[in-house]
């Protein structure tokens, strides 16, 4: 097993670096988007939501889909773009959602589904080499999605999904997945813990699974999940995952690491799909450093079997034919770190996401940060040299006087 | 009288017939003169033991935290209360400690006594352990917080008291080290001893037993502050220390005239020792997350401060000595702090860079700051100044370590380097005060070895001066209160003439260090 390749960039401080971030904070400016949300089939009974978030220049699209598995699907379009979906037909036949005219661009990801294993060492980590039915279950996403919550405003739109399984042969005996999607007018950072930084152009997606309890009798076991990605790019293009790390935790305590994981349109151009996240999973509600563990992801493999993955599903419904044609990937993240318990510890595992388009939101320095910096270590620094020149000073007048009484 | 206060310290300077009558008796073999090495190095020896049992079983129950939790059947929250229990009375109770010391018991029976309070204090927590009751041994863990917290500060006295002026620096080193051996001690011995008792008896009752074996240790502590006490009653009556002669009692109202110099020293404590011990208990998530190490790396790394600082303050402490200028030193491991702190906080360098950098930098104002409190405060008074500034320190911990968890969860620990560093800048800015405070004043603090002796020798020298005008000038009961206020050497005369007419005094002249050197008569 490798992990996947671990960038790191390390950022050093010196005292001039203030000023730009200063700048930085002063010149930023960022676009709006005004958001407006469609419920369908009807608003007591959701299945799927469509945002349509209307800038400046373009409109961003996203469909979150609940009908089959868990997906979030970026569209960019021009501002007449709609969307039209073929209800009796969706999702199992192939273009029955689409919008006229055609988007720019679209990327896709769909919570495909999750992984219970055995982890006997404690190291933390999936061995995807290892596939013996003593070391890893494949479980499939729940069967049933509820609605929780649905809230709209001018600032944002707020989606809560729960999922369960009702079937009652299904592999896990009792636990909910907790699926909670939200996107912002302004670019800023989530209310709750990792405090994600969102763009303008992205969805948060917080993925929770609570109080599984599986079939599997694994003593030490923990959850991963795996995530499939589709954009309309060609096929030669694919994702690069990079791990960023600073010193700076400020948002996310405890956390000094950033993964971005970008298309090929998104590295070379920013005109492409990307997902941000910080590696850490929270193993209660009460978020904070003592419950949290770290989350690991895996190399990126390309899906040769499309029909078994797929079918099925928003992303195949809306790609059609042209899904194994484009860029299609799947990514594994696993959620736990050795020493932290196991799943079983807490019971719980809560990760975020952004998924977006353009280019990943860089992390800075906030002004209260520098504030601090500049009161707390700044104002010492001064009083030392004033009290260092008082000191010299008065040593030279203080010669003075023992030489005068000296005579 | 005897046991209530001494003026004078042993290896203080007496006089000839002083150290005629020590050589009569056994006094003549080296081993047995109070004023040789010999019998000075067993003083220390037992010192450092006084404190090993305490600092051996304040950690206990962090060594076997999961068995203590399993076979009591406690959650987190309730363990926690083993040290809350121990660390919060202790914070005024270190004052109280002091002062009994000073008032009441005298150091010696105060030691024993503190001594023989931990000893039921660990004896009650291991039959709360037997019996199953976590409230008996909350209450013992009470009991033994009220004992060594008082011991800390008894230790500091007697190595005031027998070091002063020599060794100090090195001995308060020495005595820091062999705390962090006990506790390194404890945590490595401790698991194979439960795995051992564990089969023969099973489940609390195992605890119990394992916390019997380790009381034994506060039990060598207790013998070896009754050997101590010994040999400091015989070291006094040989070398007929003068004690309190003067009378002089430590009352609890003399805390509010302590100097501001001793004020500020607690504040540099404060200031410093908080961007040491909260680090390192909120140290392990910053280096698994932040340099990517494994929990027991992470350990390692954390725990190297102490480590090195075992190593490294007694050989800082023989430096101070033979240096002097304790403010520079404070000063310099104040600076190598702040440098080992950046370092953590904003660079990915290896961080053992930086908590070894750490473990030099604390270590050194261990055995720096400390002794400069025997320097500011007289030595009646010094039981009591001790546990003043250990309370400060408890409290200022105990407070603080609360904020910076407050902090890490709201801000991330690169918003708690800043405040580690803010606080390390707030000492450093003090030390500077103290500087100039204390150069106004004498300049005590900063003298040099030898400047120092030649200090001393002459506030010897004028306080014999003054007591010898008093006996010329008739008998005791012609005094009266008034002279002894304001007593009228040539010195002082000559010193209120040159200031009347203005004339700038030599800094060797300086007014505040009459006031010390008459301090012993007031």
């Amino acid at each position: 097993m490798t992990m996947a390749s671990y960038k790191m960039t390390n950022y050093y401080l010196s005292l001039f670096s203030f000023i730009p971030f200063l700048l930085c904070f002063c010149c930023s400016t960022y676009q709006e988007r005004q958001l407006v949300a469609e419920l369908y089939p009807n608003s007591t009974n959701v299945e799927i939501v469509h945002v349509r978030a209307v800038g400046s220049n373009d409109t961003l699209h996203y469909v979150w889909c609940f009908r089959s598995k868990p997906t979030v699907l970026l569209a960019l379009t021009s501002h007449a773009s709609n969307l039209s979906v073929l209800w009796e037909q969706f999702p199992s036949t192939a273009n029955s959602i689409s919008f006229e005219p055609k988007p720019i661009y679209s990327f896709g990801v769909s919570v495909n589904q999750l992984y219970e294993f055995n982890d006997v060492n404690d190291t933390g980590l999936l061995d995807m080499n290892n596939s013996s039915e003593s070391y890893i279950h494949t479980i499939d996403m729940p069967d049933t999605w509820e609605m929780k919550d649905i809230e709209q405003n001018l600032d944002f739109v707020r989606l809560v999904m729960e999922g369960s399984w009702k079937n009652n042969e299904s592999f896990v005996k009792q636990g909910t997945i907790r699926i909670e999607l939200e996107t912002y007018r302004e670019q800023g950072h989530g209310s709750d813990l990792p405090h994600l930084m969102h763009s303008t152009n992205a969805t948060q997606l917080e993925f929770s699974m609570r109080n599984m309890i599986t079939n599997s009798s694994f003593k030490q076991s923990r959850f991963a999940s795996e995530l499939i990605l589709a954009a309309n790019e060609s096929a030669k293009s694919s994702v690069f995952p990079t791990a960023y790390k600073s010193f700076d935790d400020e948002h996310t305590p405890g956390v000094f690491t950033l993964v971005d994981l970008q298309t090929t349109a998104s590295r070379e151009q920013n005109k492409g799909g990307y997902m941000q996240w910080r590696p850490v999973a929270y193993v209660a509600d009460e978020r904070d450093i003592v419950n949290s563990t770290e989350t690991a992801f895996y190399d990126i493999k390309n899906i040769t079997n499309t029909s078994s993955k797929c079918d099925g599903t928003l992303l195949a419904a809306y790609f059609g034919d042209n899904l194994s044609k484009n860029l299609l990937n799947a990514l594994n993240i696993s959620f736990g770190a050795k020493d932290d318990g196991f799943y079983a510890q807490n019971n719980m595992s809560i990760w975020t996401i952004t998924i977006g388009y353009g280019h990943p939101p860089d992390e800075n320095f906030s002004l209260f940060l520098i504030l601090i910096m500049s009161f707390g270590l700044g104002l010492p620094t001064v009083i030392i040299m004033i009290s260092g020149l008082y000191i010299a000073l008065r040593r030279i007048t203080y010669r003075k006087d023992d030489l005068f009484l000296s005579e | 009288m005897d046991d209530i206060s001494r003026v004078e310290s042993v290896n203080a300077p007496t006089s000839e017939d002083d150290s005629e009558q020590e050589q009569q008796g056994c006094g003549g073999s080296s081993c047995c003169n109070p004023k040789s090495c010999i019998y000075r190095f067993c003083g220390l020896v037992l010192m450092c033991l006084l404190g090993f049992g305490s600092y051996f079983c304040y950690d206990n129950p962090a060594a076997l935290q999961d068995n203590f939790m399993q076979d009591l059947k406690i959650n987190t929250s309730q363990f926690v209360y083993l040290y809350s229990w121990y660390s919060w009375p202790s914070v005024v109770l270190c004052v109280v400690g002091g002062f009994l010391m000073d008032r009441v018991f005298g150091i010696r029976l105060g030691t024993v006594i503190f001594a023989l309070l931990v000893v039921i204090g660990v004896s009650i927590v291991a039959l709360g352990a037997i019996l199953n009751k976590f409230w008996l041994m909350v209450a013992g863990r009470f009991i033994f917080g009220i004992g060594g917290e008082s011991l800390a500060v008894a230790q500091n006295t007697y190595a005031v008291l027998w070091f002063k002026g020599k060794e100090l620096n090195m001995v308060f080193g020495l005595q820091m080290s062999f705390a962090r051996v006990g506790s390194t001690v404890n945590f490595s011995v401790m698991e194979p001893i439960y795995r051992w008792v564990n089969t023969y008896y099973e489940g609390y009752t195992c605890t119990g037993v394992v916390l019997f074996f380790a009381s034994i240790t506060t039990v060598v502590s207790l013998l070896s502050t009754i050997i101590l006490a010994w040999m400091d009653r015989r070291a006094e009556r040989l070398l007929k220390r003068r004690d309190n002669q003067s009378g002089e009692v430590v009352r609890i109202t003399d805390i509010k005239d302590f100097p501001l110099s001793f004020w500020m020293i607690a504040l540099v404590c404060v200031a410093y020792y908080v961007a040491i011990f909260p680090f390192i208990a909120l140290g392990k998530v910053f280096f698994i997350r932040k340099f990517n190490m494994t929990p027991d790396e992470a350990n390692t790394v954390n725990s190297i401060v102490y480590t090195i600082s075992a190593v490294s303050s007694p050989l800082f402490g023989i430096v101070v000595d033979k240096l002097g200028r304790n403010l520079i030193c404070c000063f310099v491991s104040i600076l190598v702090t702040i440098a080992s702190h950046a370092i953590l906080a904003f660079t990915f360098l290896n961080p053992f860079i930086g908590t070894s950098l750490m473990g030099l930098g604390y270590s050194m104002l261990a055995s720096g700051l400390w002794p400069m409190v025997s320097m500011v405060i007289p030595e009646h008074q010094l039981g009591t100044a001790y546990g003043v500034m250990q309370s400060v320190q408890n409290l200022g911990l105990a407070l603080i370590t609360l904020v910076c968890g407050i902090i890490v969860d709201n801000g991330g620990y690169l918003m708690l380097e800043i405040f580690f560093l803010a606080c390390l800048c707030v000492a450093l800015v003090t030390t500077v005060v103290i500087y100039l405070y204390d150069s106004k004043h004498g300049g005590i603090l900063n003298m040099s070895a030898d400047d120092r002796e030649v200090y001393e020798k002459n506030r010897i020298s004028a306080e014999d001066l003054e007591r010898e005008k008093l006996v010329a000038a008739g008998s005791m009961s012609d005094i009266t209160p008034q002279d002894l206020l304001q007593p009228h050497s040539d010195f002082h005369i000559r010193n209120r003439y040159l200031s009347r007419i203005g004339a700038n005094l030599p800094s060797h002249y300086n007014e505040n260090q009459k006031g010390l050197a008459y301090r012993a008569l007031r």
